[in-house]
């Protein structure tokens, strides 16, 4: 198995664990961006699980002033973040202590997030000029557009708790119980139908925007492909 | 199948319609079709408009009734006046002429003509008497990529000639009008036009060209051979299409695909352009699910369906001159062409920027 330098890989049965080693959460870079479309081209091409587990999202900025983005970053950030988005599998995000900038970007792509009651949040970029990704298109589909725009516009913190009422957090727990919060929000998600799941991501990703007539028509092109799947 | 080193490349593409083009409410005012449920099979077939070749009207505003001999002479003249449009439009920018043509395929399903429309477009044409020719009948809408497999091939063989692919479809020159659903379907779905395409292994420095074409798979699914075909009808050929067909095209367009990128080495995530045939809405529905596939994917694909309807072989060279036109496509972006048709069949091409 590829050696990453910027995360740490372990598989165990229909799981992969993904541990971020960034120092800085405010920061892409090339290496770390490589590796992150290798990971998903390992998953994708050979790997044989269907949950991702990310962890290591809270970490803190190291630089009080961070630097915007090169728009290169940003571009190749989104299309690993959407490959994401669209893996036949499920993503867990687990969150303990400071989730922001790209950590809360990643986690919001994720199907689900579990965080402690320690957690915090923030998304300061539109403060400092520029965009928090495109935490702008998916931010609103769980909080709805007012939260949405409050949060962003302020760039204020927000716990835990507050998360879990915005429909942000999926599961709360106290840091003692974090790693069996973590077991229990797999066992949620299990048995995992991957193309069923990752149609079902779609279809929801797409009511935002979908006419009835046109979603009718998307919806029993998928429940064909599910119910051909499914033992006779 | 192509195996030479040589890729021949898609030069240019030229499309051509007849000048007559219909909303559906108002092919629904044309016949005198009231029934309801036919009127929600019209308003709900994201069609917003056709070319159709249709009969004067009576005085009483009704359409006549066309006698089969009638519907051949349509497909004869239309095919001939459409189909030499495209031709010239693609010679056009390709700064060539039709005395450069060294190898010709129509492909057409509305129509059997004897001699068949090669020869007819080599006379119109003042084409050259050596010019190598096939036509290709009765495949259906998968037959654009059938008839494109000959003519990269003797592209191939001869890397300085120059082929000329065409598909000609006048859709309205083979209908029935009934009362059925099925017929409903059929009627709500299909325009006429014709699309030609300018393909060889020579090099055109100064013409904006398509992809190279590195291979064809195919894959029929010999079950489901009643499920798109033409039945002979009294006196007029009427197609059927089942309603299960969008479903069984998604279920088996994997295979081809996955087959084709397996041989030449690329992932579904290396291809940047999708070409596929204006089936109908709930074959691209189909297919875009199981290939996970984007609305944006297909894009062409349904601007196409909604503005000419379903033009059978034709359907895909039209979308990839919108390709072509989009001026997207960059340096080693792959593209993916599929048609599907009776038999049923699933035809795929790959093709490199």
């Amino acid at each position: 198995m590829k050696q990453y330098t910027t995360i740490k890989l372990t598989e165990q049965d229909a799981i992969a664990n993904v541990n971020l080693l960034w120092p800085d959460s405010s920061r892409l870079n090339l290496a770390l961006l490589s590796e992150l479309i290798e990971l998903m081209d390992y998953l994708e091409d050979e790997s044989a699980c269907t949950l991702i587990v990310f962890q290591g999202l809270s970490t803190q900025q190291q630089s009080l002033n961070p630097t915007p983005p090169d728009i290169d970053h940003c571009s190749k950030w989104e299309k690993f973040l959407v490959r994401l988005e669209r893996l036949a599998g499920a993503s867990i995000a687990c969150i303990d202590g400071f989730c922001t900038r790209f950590h809360f970007q990643l986690a919001l792509a994720c199907d689900y997030r579990v965080a402690t009651t320690r957690s915090v949040f923030q998304a300061p970029e539109v403060k400092e000029g520029y965009l928090p990704g495109m935490s702008v298109f998916r931010l609103a589909k769980y909080t709805g557009i007012g939260h949405a725009r409050r949060l962003l516009f302020t760039g204020a913190q927000w716990s835990a708790a507050e998360a879990a009422g915005f429909g942000i957090v999926d599961r709360q727990c106290e840091a003692t119980t974090f790693e069996k919060a973590i077991q229990e929000s797999q066992e949620a998600l299990m048995p995992i139908h991957p193309k069923v799941l990752q149609n079902t991501r779609r279809l929801l990703n797409e009511s935002f925007a979908t006419s009835y007539e046109d979603a009718i028509g998307h919806f029993l092109a998928v429940q064909n492909l599910c119910l051909s799947k499914l033992p006779q | 199948m192509q195996t030479s080193s040589v890729c021949p490349r898609l030069i240019a593409i030229g499309t051509e319609t007849p000048p007559q083009k219909c909303t559906q409410s108002q092919v629904l005012e044309l016949f005198g079709i009231t029934d309801k449920r036919i009127n929600k099979i019209f308003s709900n077939s994201h069609i917003k408009s056709r070319h159709l070749c249709l009969p004067k009207p009576n005085p009483d505003g009704s359409i006549p009734d066309e006698s089969p001999g009638e519907l051949l002479d349509k497909h004869q003249r239309v095919a001939l006046d459409i189909g030499q449009s495209a031709i010239k439009k693609a010679l056009k920018k390709a700064g060539l002429t039709p005395q450069d043509i060294d190898y010709m395929a129509v492909v057409s399903t509305t129509g059997l003509l004897c001699p068949s429309l090669t020869a007819h477009y080599i006379k119109a044409l003042g084409m050259r008497p050596d010019i190598q020719r096939i036509d290709i009948v009765g495949m259906g809408c998968n037959g654009g990529l059938n008839g494109m497999q000959p003519v990269v091939n003797f592209c191939a063989v001869h890397p300085d000639a120059i082929g000329l692919l065409l598909c000609v479809e006048v859709c309205s020159a083979m209908y029935v009008i009934d009362e059925t659903i099925t017929t409903a379907v059929v009627n709500s779905l299909f325009g006429d036009g014709a699309a030609a395409a300018v393909i060889s292994a020579k090099s055109f420095p100064l013409v904006p060209t398509g992809p190279k074409i590195l291979g064809f798979t195919s894959h029929i699914i010999p079950e489901a051979i009643d499920a798109i075909r033409l039945d002979f009808e009294e006196t007029k050929y009427s197609l059927y299409l089942d309603k299960q067909i969008p479903y069984l095209l998604g279920l088996n367009v994997n295979t081809p695909v996955d087959n084709l990128l397996w041989r030449f080495s690329r992932k579904r995530r290396d291809i940047k352009h999708w070409i596929i045939h204006s089936g109908g809405r709930k074959v691209i529905d189909s297919l875009k699910y199981s290939l996970n596939i984007t609305e944006h994917d297909v894009r062409y694909t349904t601007s196409i369906l909604q503005n000419y309807g379903n033009l059978s072989s034709a359907s895909f060279l039209f979308s990839h001159e919108k390709l072509l036109e989009e001026d997207v496509a960059q340096t080693g972006d792959s593209v993916v062409m599929i048609t599907m048709g009776p038999g049923s069949t699933i035809e795929c091409c790959l093709g490199e920027f």
